[in-house]
């Protein structure tokens, strides 16, 4: 029996500190992916709780016999969106997030910025994608979800999956070749 | 002009580096690890979690001793419901059966005979049975029905 397998059925006996156990294993990686998706904080923490609520509710019906992740991601994933509907925000770009993330006590040292500048770049990259897009590419490139997983996350056919990918993958490659911060900094590179 | 080829130079590198979605992936992911991936959800969230869960398994447990109180009053309750039907159903099956056998009986004479029981049959044949009645009958005169009072 796997180890989600045993976590399902020490919960449907009751068991609180099991339920714990699977919030804790799995709380990073879903409010990482809803804070991709929604680019809040304060929004990623309360799908984050509305999927564990919704996890135990609905804990007689899992089936145990596959990992639990893509089934909780596909919760979250459905929470983000609502937010989104609800707020009527577009979640244009993780910036304000990121950057008092990192400009915390422990913020990066002055050779770190040209790294920071091209996360920059890319995170601006992936803002100007489309909810649909950003999702997938948050849930492949990001969480590491292979296709069929994506495709069940997302309710949606495994074709959908590649062809959102595919458009995704051409609007990020457009967008990177059009900042001029990128090119410049490789031109300098190059000298 | 010399900036011109630069940037030209940069997009073909650019081109080649992200020809290959493999390549484009490790730069996604190594945007999204560094930018949130030290990211953490606050203590409070499994506290709520924690406290939204504790509600649900005190109404549930609220809600399933109260149906098991009632369970034996419904079950009650239904078998009388049950049991009234099915006398009902009964009892109108015998009736019916007893109606269904009395009028057999009674329908042993004609339907016209039974229709005006009581009168004599010669009375129905000389039509006195209308002059007997006490109303007056409208007659026609020249086309239009006129009242009952006879002239005269």
């Amino acid at each position: 029996m796997g180890e989600d397998a045993q976590l399902v059925t020490q919960i449907r006996g009751g068991d609180l500190d099991a339920f714990e156990a699977l919030y804790h294993k799995y709380k990073r990686s879903l409010y990482h992916t809803a804070l991709a998706i929604t680019g809040n904080a304060g929004a990623a923490e309360e799908a984050l709780q509305d999927c564990f609520v919704r996890a135990y509710a609905a804990m007689e019906r899992v089936d145990a016999s596959h990992p639990l992740a893509p089934w909780l991601h596909r919760i979250i994933v459905n929470l983000s969106y609502n937010w989104i509907g609800r707020t009527q925000r577009w979640p244009l770009s993780l910036d304000a997030f990121v950057d008092r993330l990192l400009c915390g006590p422990a913020s990066c040292p002055e050779h770190c910025a040209e790294a920071d500048e091209l996360r920059s770049i890319v995170r601006d990259a992936v803002g100007s994608l489309s909810l649909k897009q950003r999702s997938v590419v948050v849930l492949f490139y990001f969480q590491g979800f292979t296709l069929a997983e994506t495709a069940y996350i997302l309710d949606c056919p495994v074709g959908t999956v590649k062809s959102r990918l595919h458009r995704a993958s051409q609007a990020l490659r457009s967008q990177l070749l059009e900042d001029r911060r990128l090119a410049s900094e490789l031109a300098y590179a190059t000298l | 002009m010399s900036s011109l080829m630069q940037r030209s130079n940069a997009g073909k590198q650019l081109n080649e580096l992200w020809a290959d979605d493999e390549e484009l992936g490790q730069l996604l992911r190594w945007s999204l690890a560094t930018s949130i991936g030290n990211a953490e959800p606050s203590p409070e969230v499994w506290r709520a979690i924690l406290e939204r869960v504790g509600e649900r398994r005190a109404s549930g447990s609220a809600q399933h001793t109260s149906r098991r109180s009632t369970a034996p009053l419904t079950a009650l309750v239904q078998t009388a419901l049950i049991g009234c039907v099915v006398m009902t159903l009964g009892l109108g099956v015998r009736r019916d059966a007893i109606i269904a056998r009395s009028n057999l009986a009674a329908s042993t004479a004609p339907a016209t005979e039974r229709r005006i029981q009581g009168e004599q049959p010669e009375e129905r044949l000389v039509g006195s049975v209308l002059s007997t009645t006490g109303e007056e009958q409208p007659y026609r005169v020249g086309g239009m029905i006129q009242e009952a009072t006879l002239p005269g």
